[in-house]
């Protein structure tokens, strides 16, 4: 750590660490070298000394040794003993026995000196022991005439050099000494040298630093010594080139801020110039747009009107007593006039559509009412046409999603409508099916004219048909696939056609749409089912919607083979038997049935078209078929399933009834209106077909009267005073009392786009425009009941004739001196809330004159063109007196 | 310091020898495609075998014998061409290696061993029976005991005391180098050496004593060492030694005499041209060369005082005193 800090402290210090520390390594590298080397040279000359000396002794001694001259020898050995080192000589005999010796050291004794091998070291000293041979000279010239007998070589004994080694070791200690000063005094000199050399080097460069600190410190007129005429003076000069650079952008820098910053103010001063003017083109799009809508909604109901009118006149006409052909053309004006109004409501909703004003509602639904309010309304068209309509849901399908119901099921009208239009023989095949990620598939076949392949491209295009001659034959505005293709898109799903002309089209909707955290447990205590007549299409949805039942222990079996399976039944089996359009007119239906149910004691579920279903069956005939429950083709799921469970009433279920006074028997409907003229007229039209009204005036009362009793549906208007319709409707949806989540039917005179809006987010089922149609009103509230609605026109009597023109007019006249009083006294609100009100009963009775002068003040009030409002009650008050009801 | 040879000078003693070498290898070339009639059998390969052999067939040739009537081998190349299976007058065995295998290998025809230490020719199995067989003789390598003491009063005039050693072989000439030194009026101090003798103690005595030492070879206790002892003692007591070979002078005898085989050859040459061509039979008896060799050591000399004579001076006294020998 502490090192660390060292090397971080300083470039002095760094270049010194760096400059004397290889310095260091090199010199105890080197005086280890040294020592080392000199070492090996002192031993080394020392071996070698007693090497040479001890050859040398061998080689001269020879003849002294062998002639035995010990004279010879002494001089030889104290020759010897003058060289360096040499302490001691000695020669030994043939027979290793020391023979002589010299020196002041102990020699090896006689008996050891055979002991000492060519070399040894013994207590600090040195042997050399060398052999000393006989050695001659060449004296012959011929070598092969003179044979030489005697060894040349013969050993005649040893000679011992002993060196002292004491020598060696002070020399030694003398070298490590010596080496060992020297190494410190030249590291010592290298360093002081090292030293001053470094701050020569060094003290420029912290001047540099001192000058770079000073600038980093914002001090920018200092500037660096340049005095030298090295690198450093470089590095000096380009230190002050870039601080003068640093100053001069600076200043730059400074100016163009301050250009830029008064280029930003005027920036912003525009910026918020053309924000003011974006407002106010905002506000007048929005007003604009507000204006569109108001045109919209003014446009509905100015075209609706007079079909409305047309409609009725032609109705009221078609129930005179016309020839055929007169009959005829009032069906046919009849016709054009619902073709008229299905034509407005298409333009309306692609111009919504276009405007991108559509949002879609995410809110729980149950796919299969859904898809069943939408068929049960095309069912009595296609039962008309002949034409199957049958509904398949896959078995492994979760009908509980999240999704927009109304958007859903426009889309599912739409893919119908299309079906039952184009479609003459066959039947219109509707499947379910999930598909990957949550989603849903929505398949509808028909067997109709099929479209050809090169008009497909060009069939979900506004305004587009397969062929022009289609839009002759069979009418229609050709926005139908547009809405269709538009809201699927809305809803990132998207939409496929097969189709080739003749062979029918098939459409597939794929939409994604979430599971609901809880699915309906469809599963049915296990049960024996026996289906039969019904054709291939039926038979596979009856079984799917069994599969989805769990029920698997189903037989199927045809008709003729019925009798004799339904035998082995017992009570808890059940017997399902079609009878579709195709059943067999030959067979006598009632006499069948009643065979079958002689025979067997289980539970009959007759499906049947409105056609051939159980109308054929007196009040007896029902009687004796008990139990048995009678479902319409194609049956609604939760149905089918409430006819197979036990729990099921053993009584006809709910049909549309015919003579229709049997309509709406027994269901009770909460009326909030504060007209009481149209709280008569609809207190009467329900009344007569069996329906128990509980009238109320205003939002409060209808919630108040939901607070004590049960209702099945409420028509709330959506203009009141107190509490309107939409915040009723929110009051009664968001409250937890046992009406909360009853059908809810609006009625309006008029509604612009965003109170549409807010009344389907409050949760409404439906809206429906004044004046009423009382037919049309039937219908959707059968709709809602899940009602099997009448095929054909209700054949009811109207309210309107059992309401006393007396009371019309006297209602009439209140609203108009209402309007007027609230003229005078300026309440403009009130005014609204009149007219608004003459508005809604003025159609009652199809008064054209009237009901147009009406919707004239409406229009004037709404305008605040108050001006001509007092004439115009004045004019609508003579009318009344004029007109005949 | 270099023998100096009898007859040549060494420029000329080169060229010499590089013509006699023609001649031999065009005479071996020859003469082993010619019915050749004296086979000359050499011990070796060694320089000093085939100098002898080509100084006796160029002293033959000048004697008239064609150099084709000699046929040149070792006793290797002998075996190998199977020389002994054929027919020749004449066998001259050079080196006592060849004397043994012509004995070995021949039993008829006469012998003639040159180039042998006396001792070593005598010591060869020269039974009767092969006498009888056939004729043979020797010419020694060895110089006459004359020759040596000869040397020696004509370099140290004035010695009275000749000192030498014999050994177990060299035993036999002691009478006689006692007789040749009394003749020269000198004393001869000496003493036996045997094997089992400190040599230094039997040397050391003698050659104190001895004006001159005269070496006489005896390969049985001769040996390097007693060699350089003598050399050593005398140096010691400042005697000069006379020694028998070039090398003793190189390694410090005052001077030798000896043969070489330039001389030996050309006198083997001579006698069997003689033999020959006019039936002497003088080379029958075994003999001493006639030709001998002197060398001296300057160094040695002026070390011990000597005055030496010049090569041709002493060569010229030496001569005149072999010419007074009877």
């Amino acid at each position: 750590m502490r090192s660390k800090r060292m090397f971080n402290n300083s470039i002095h210090q760094r270049f010194l660490a760096v400059a004397l520390l290889p310095l260091l390594l090199i010199t105890c590298l080197l005086s280890f070298y040294a020592i080392n080397a000199r070492w090996s040279d002192l031993s080394h000359n020392l071996n070698q000394s007693g090497e040479i000396t001890s050859n040398y002794l061998a080689t001269i001694s020879d003849f002294a040794l062998y002639s035995k001259n010990t004279q010879l020898l002494s001089a030889t050995a104290q020759s010897a003993l003058r060289l360096p080192d040499v302490t001691g000589i000695a020669y030994l005999d043939m027979d290793n026995k020391l023979f002589l010796s010299k020196g002041d050291i102990p020699l090896p004794t006689s008996s050891s000196a055979d002991q000492v091998k060519d070399f040894s070291i013994q207590k600090g000293y040195l042997y050399y022991k060398k052999p000393i041979s006989l050695s001659g000279i060449e004296f012959n010239d011929y070598q092969q005439e003179s044979p030489n007998p005697i060894s040349n070589d013969e050993l005649v004994g040893w000679v011992i050099v002993i060196i002292d080694q004491s020598s060696l070791l002070d020399k030694q200690r003398e070298i490590i000494v010596t080496s060992l000063l020297l190494a410190l005094v030249g590291f010592i000199v290298a360093t002081i040298l090292t030293y001053f050399l470094s701050l020569r080097l060094i003290t420029p460069i912290q001047r540099l630093t001192s000058t770079i600190k000073h600038m980093a410190g914002g001090n920018l007129n200092v500037r660096a010594d340049t005095g030298t005429q090295d690198e450093l003076a470089i590095l000096a000069n380009g230190i002050n080139q870039l601080a003068e650079y640093v100053t001069e952008g600076r200043v730059n820098l400074e100016d163009r801020i301050r250009v830029a910053t008064y280029q930003l103010q005027v920036t912003l001063a525009d910026l918020k110039k053309k924000n003011l003017e974006l407002e106010a083109a905002r506000n007048e799009a929005d007003t604009a747009n507000l204006s569109k809508s108001d045109f919209l909604a003014r446009m509905s109901h100015e075209l609706r009107t007079p079909i409305t009118s047309i409609q009725g006149f032609i109705r009221l006409l078609g129930a005179a007593s016309l020839q055929e052909t007169d009959r005829h053309y009032c069906h046919i004006i009849d016709q054009a006039a619902q073709q008229l109004l299905v034509q407005i409501d298409d333009i309306l909703a692609f111009s919504k559509l276009q405007s991108n004003t559509v949002e879609l509602t995410q809110s729980p639904i149950d796919l299969a009412e859904c898809t069943e309010q939408v068929v049960a309304l095309f069912a009595p068209q296609a039962q008309h046409k002949g034409l199957d309509l049958i509904v398949d849901y896959a078995p492994d399908l979760p009908l509980h999603r999240i999704g927009d119901s109304v958007r859903i099921q426009q889309i599912i009208s739409n893919l119908i409508a299309n079906a039952v239009k184009f479609c003459d023989e066959g039947g219109i095949y509707i499947s379910l099916t999930a598909d990957e990620a949550e989603g849903v598939i929505i398949e509808v076949r028909d067997t109709g004219i099929g479209i050809p392949e090169e008009a497909q491209n060009l069939l979900f295009n506004a305004f587009a048909q397969a062929d022009t001659s289609i839009s002759r034959l069979y009418g229609g505005t050709g926005l139908g696939l547009s809405i269709l293709k538009n809201l699927v898109d809305l809803m990132n799903g998207h939409v496929t056609l097969d189709s080739a002309a003749g062979k029918g089209s098939t459409f597939q909707v794929a939409l994604p749409l979430p599971l609901t955290e809880t699915q309906p447990n469809w599963n049915i205590e296990r049960k024996k089912v026996v289906l039969s007549g019904c054709h291939e299409a039926i038979t596979n949805a009856v079984i799917h919607a069994l599969e989805r039942f769990h029920l698997n222990d189903v037989f199927v079996t045809d008709q003729a083979e019925l009798l004799r399976v339904a035998t082995g039944l017992n009570r808890d089996d059940r017997i399902i038997l079609c009878l579709p359009i195709s059943f067999p007119q030959e067979v006598n239906v009632p006499e069948f049935v009643l065979k079958l149910r002689s025979v067997t004691p289980a539970k009959l579920i007759l499906m049947a078209t409105q056609f051939n279903s159980y109308q054929q069956f007196n009040a007896k005939q029902r009687a004796e078929l008990h139990p048995i429950t009678f479902l319409a083709i194609p049956p609604p799921l939760s149905e089918l399933q409430r006819a197979l469970k036990h729990e099921v009433p053993d009584k006809p279920t709910p049909t549309p009834v015919s003579p229709n006074i049997h309509l709406l028997d027994g269901v009770k409907v909460l009326i909030a209106e504060d007209n009481q003229f149209t709280r008569l007229l609809l207190d009467t039209l329900l009344s007569k077909v069996g329906a128990y009204c509980t009238l109320t005036s205003n939002g409060n009362d209808a919630l108040s009267a939901c607070q004590h009793d049960h209702f099945d549906l409420l028509l709330v208007d959506v203009h009141m005073p107190v509490k309107n319709g939409i915040d009723t409707v929110d009051a009664l949806r968001k409250s937890n009392n046992l009406n909360a989540k009853l059908p809810i039917l609006a009625i309006t005179a008029d509604i612009l786009q965003h109170e549409e809006k807010g009344l389907f987010k409050a949760g409404a089922n439906k809206l429906l425009i004044k004046p009423l149609d009382e037919e049309e009103l039937l219908k959707n509230i059968c709709q809602q009941l899940r009602i099997q609605a009448p095929a054909e026109s209700v054949e009811t009597t109207k309210a309107s004739d059992d309401l006393s023109a007396v009371v019309f007019r006297k209602e009439i006249q209140s609203l108009l001196e209402s309007a007027k009083n609230s003229l005078e006294s300026e309440n403009i609100i009130q005014l609204r809330e009149a007219i608004h009100q003459l508005l809604g009963i003025a159609g009652v009775f199809k008064l054209n004159p009237l009901e147009d002068q009406v919707k004239q003040l409406h229009l004037l009030v709404k305008t605040n063109c108050l001006e001509q409002v007092s004439m115009l009650i004045d004019q609508i008050g003579n009318e009344l007196e004029n007109i005949d009801i | 310091m270099e023998g100096i040879n009898y007859k040549f000078g060494w420029k000329q003693a080169y060229v010499n020898h590089v013509v006699r070498s023609a001649v031999l290898v065009f005479m071996l070339f020859f003469s082993s495609l010619s019915q050749a009639k004296i086979l000359l059998l050499l011990s070796s390969s060694v320089s000093y075998y085939q100098e002898t052999a080509q100084s006796l067939q160029i002293a033959a040739s000048k004697q008239g014998i064609p150099t084709s009537n000699f046929t040149v081998v070792t006793i290797e190349e002998a075996r190998r061409n199977k020389s002994f299976t054929k027919t020749y007058e004449l066998i001259v065995a050079i080196g006592t290696s060849a004397a043994y295998e012509a004995l070995k290998e021949d039993e008829k025809t006469p012998l003639l061993n040159i180039f042998t230490p006396k001792n070593a020719f005598e010591a060869l199995d020269l039974s009767m029976e092969r006498k009888a067989q056939r004729p043979i003789s020797a010419i020694y390598l060895d110089q006459p005991l004359s020759r040596l003491i000869a040397l020696g009063c004509l370099l140290k005039p004035g010695a009275k005391t000749f000192g030498t050693i014999f050994g177990p072989i060299s035993q036999e000439v002691q009478s006689e180098a006692l007789a040749l030194t009394q003749k020269n009026g000198l004393h001869l101090k000496h003493n036996l050496l045997s094997q089992d003798d400190n040599p230094v103690a039997i040397l050391k005595p003698v050659v104190s004593e001895s004006d001159l030492f005269i070496a006489i070879p005896d390969h049985a206790i001769l040996n390097r060492a007693i060699a350089k002892w003598i050399l050593y003692l005398s140096f010691q007591q400042k005697v000069p030694v006379i020694g028998f070979s070039k090398a003793y002078t190189n390694a410090g005898a005052l001077a030798s005499v000896y043969s070489s085989p330039e001389g030996v050859g050309k006198y083997a040459g001579e006698l069997i041209s003689s033999w020959i061509k006019q039936g002497d039979e003088g080379i029958w008896k075994p003999q001493y060369p006639r030709y001998y060799t002197l060398s001296t050591n300057p160094a040695v000399a002026r070390s011990l005082g000597i005055a030496l004579p010049s090569e041709s001076e002493l060569y010229e006294k030496f001569h005149q005193q072999e010419k007074l020998k009877p």
